[in-house]
């Protein structure tokens, strides 16, 4: 079933369109929970409420591909599941995840400029879209699908140590390209 | 901004970004240790086996046709030249050859036919066709090898297949035109000299026993 076609149950409040969901991206919902929370029964939960969450949003909502709709939902009910479980100690492949990001920002917190997330996104969609495929691949795979050193490199068929070195070269560079678009972070 | 904000940020990059990195990149294959190891015994594996039987156990091709009679080469010695004799070492060196061995196969031993070069006034060498015999006791079984750098030999058959011995590209004949006398002749080329071996009275086992003898040194 298409995309659009599992919208269109959503739209026309049919329960099918959750089950139809489940099969298509359940598996992918389920390992972008895990590589975030580390723990099944969390990402159980949260993949549960991501579907809660699409029923409630569609409509309005009607997107075109639901595979980065749905892990947006997710990314953002993890990230907030997270926090409760920082508190716990719990996590920390994807606290790592984060401290790797500070890197990309700016050591000072008075920043003069205020910014929507969208332009800042969009600055960083075009970051990527001037690198070669696998290392941009690499990027997105590390911070948007939260995967794990390992599981990147057994993806990409390389080291670890190569996975780490390549990573660290993006966020220097897209560091600096921040910097030079004007987005003091 | 903290490193949790621009987390959720990145998640906000455009959707075809997204998909292409959830698709299955085309792996590329990491290989063990023992893989490489496998691999390179492979190579090596046929790398010496190319090798063997490039140099010792090619298959050798016998064209058909009249073995070219070795010309009494007297009858192309330049008027007005002079000859000098050549010992066994001087013959060696002229031809860049290994000195020919005085006993080919079990019973074909050198016969004494002598070495001579032609020169001209100015010493500038006219003619080197020089032949070396080797016959057996009895007298039915002989080998005759030719050997000359500047002086013309006839040119082996248009067509004839090469075969291959010890690395060397050697066109072998048979002629059998004669009913129970086989003929046969091998030509190859080394060092600019152009050898011309033919035989009486030989199989063609034994032949190719003495060719492999005589380039493989």
């Amino acid at each position: 079933m298409t995309d659009a076609e599992i919208v269109a149950l959503y739209w026309k409040r049919s329960e099918e369109a959750i089950a139809h969901t489940m099969g298509k991206y359940g598996r992918y919902l389920m390992k972008l929970a895990v590589n975030i929370l580390r723990l099944r029964q969390e990402a159980e939960e949260c993949v549960n409420d991501t579907y809660l969450s699409a029923w409630n949003q569609l409509p309005p909502d009607r997107p075109e591909k639901l595979l980065p709709y749905l892990g947006r939902i997710a990314r953002c009910l993890a990230l907030n599941r997270y926090d409760y479980l920082t508190a716990q100690k719990r996590s920390a492949e994807f606290t790592l995840q984060l401290s790797e990001l500070e890197e990309c920002l700016s050591a000072s917190d008075s920043a003069e400029r205020q910014y929507e997330s969208a332009e800042l996104a969009a600055a960083i969609s075009a970051f990527l879209r001037g690198l070669d495929e696998e290392p941009r691949n690499l990027f997105i795979r590390r911070y948007w699908y939260s995967d794990s050193i390992r599981q990147l490199a057994e993806r990409y068929g390389m080291g670890e140590s190569k996975v780490k070195s390549q990573l660290f070269r993006i966020r220097g560079r897209l560091r600096e390209y921040l910097n030079k678009e004007g987005f003091a972070l | 901004m903290n490193a949790r904000e621009f987390y959720q940020t990145i998640g906000q990059i455009d959707d075809d970004l997204v998909l292409a990195a959830g698709e299955q990149p085309i792996r590329k294959k990491r290989f063990a240790a023992g893989q490489w190891a496998l691999a390179a015994a492979a190579c090596l594996c046929l790398v010496l086996g190319g090798a063997w039987v490039y140099f010792f156990n090619a298959p050798v091709v016998w064209n058909e046709g009249p073995v070219g009679a070795v010309s009494n080469s007297k009858l192309m010695i330049p008027a007005g030249s002079t000859s000098r004799e050549l010992s066994e070492m001087e013959l060696a060196g002229y031809y860049q050859i290994d000195p020919l061995p005085n006993v080919l196969g079990d019973d074909l031993r050198q016969v004494h036919t002598g070495a001579a070069l032609y020169v001209d006034g100015g010493g500038t060498v006219v003619h080197d066709f020089n032949q070396i015999r080797y016959e057996s006791a009895d007298g039915n079984r002989a080998v005759t090898a030719a050997l000359s750098r500047i002086s013309s030999t006839a040119p082996a058959a248009d067509g004839a297949r090469a075969s291959c011995i010890h690395g060397n590209s050697v066109v072998l004949t048979q002629d059998g035109s004669i009913p129970g006398y086989l003929l046969l002749e091998a030509r190859w080329e080394r060092h600019g000299t152009t050898v011309c071996l033919s035989a009486e009275g030989l199989d063609k086992g034994e032949f190719t026993a003495i060719v492999r003898q005589l380039i493989g040194g």
